[in-house]
């Protein structure tokens, strides 16, 4: 039978599970809910299973944070998984950090596919003997002609590409690393 | 010296392994997964470690699950079985796995040689 001191439990996890889809928050709910039953059928208190389970804000991030697949591959999910981590974790990183540099990470990535091909197209522009002005670079004075705009667009899309890749790893890596900091394991 | 740290990250990097293990023999369910792995101290984990993992697993698309009914008046439990690419992935797991042993067992023989 479930008490309350369980049903309390299981309400503070469907709190800081929000973020989630609904399919897989009740499904989260519903296995603990089973484990609960399963442990006291086995002879365990109720104060026994919700220690064993541990503080259920610590239960919470470690779905959150493993919902975040190991690898550092790129995909709109997990950047939705990145903001449902951060929306139920209040705090400094939670709040401005991680957000700030997920997004910024993938504006790096999307402008450095964009810049090439503004370059390109400027590129094919100025063949056909056009001067598309609106796509330009200014360096300090230095505004380059539209044929070295070509290669400079490459080198700064592969610059921002990279940049874009680098920040978005360390994004992960960081959520791992908070999500498994107070683990016992 | 601190040897806790060093069994605590062997544990992490040999869950995975032992619960696709487990689970490639027949389904089990989570619980069942805790209790199996609490008889051995060096790969014990509780809840908030199993579960989580298990989602994972699920969402790397390594297991699959099913809910089934229990019998008398137990909860319905939730069981998980092996995937074709869990098992690729199991597969090539193993492979390290006999790696590392021979690694291990001959510099342990090369230092006692020596």
């Amino acid at each position: 039978m479930m008490d309350k001191i369980m049903n309390d439990y299981l309400v503070k996890i469907e709190k800081y599970l929000k973020s989630m889809s609904d399919s897989e928050r009740i499904d989260i709910v519903k296995e603990i809910k089973s484990v609960m039953l399963e442990l006291q059928n086995n002879g365990f208190s109720s104060e026994q299973i919700i220690e064993r389970l541990g503080n259920p804000k610590e239960l919470s991030k470690a779905y959150l944070g493993e919902a975040i697949s190991k690898n550092n591959k790129f995909s709109w999910s997990k950047f939705g998984a990145i903001f449902a981590f951060c929306s139920s974790f209040a705090g400094v990183s939670g709040m401005l950090l991680l957000p700030f540099i997920s997004t910024l990470s993938i504006a790096l990535m999307i402008g450095g596919v964009i810049t090439p091909i503004g370059g390109i197209i400027k590129f094919v522009g100025y063949l056909m003997g056009y001067d598309i002005a609106g796509i330009t670079i200014e360096m300090g004075t230095f505004t380059p002609s539209p044929m070295q705009f070509f290669p400079i667009s490459i080198v700064i899309g592969a610059l921002m590409f990279w940049l874009g890749k680098v920040l978005w790893n360390l994004t992960i890596k960081y959520i791992h690393a908070i999500s498994q900091k107070k683990k016992t394991v | 010296m601190n040897v806790e740290d060093w069994k605590s990250q062997i544990k992490r990097g040999t869950l995975d392994y032992c619960i696709l293990l487990l689970i490639k023999q027949r389904p089990y369910y989570g619980y069942e997964i805790i209790s199996k792995l609490e008889q051995y101290p060096i790969v014990a984990a509780k809840e908030n470690t199993i579960y989580p993992l298990l989602r994972r697993l699920l969402k790397e698309e390594y297991i699959s699950s099913s809910w089934q009914e229990s019998t008398e008046g137990l909860p319905p439990r939730k069981y998980y079985t092996l995937t074709e690419k869990g098992n690729e992935y199991l597969s090539a797991m193993s492979v390290e796995w006999d790696n590392l042993l021979t690694a291990i067992s001959e510099i342990k023989g090369e230092l006692n040689d020596g």
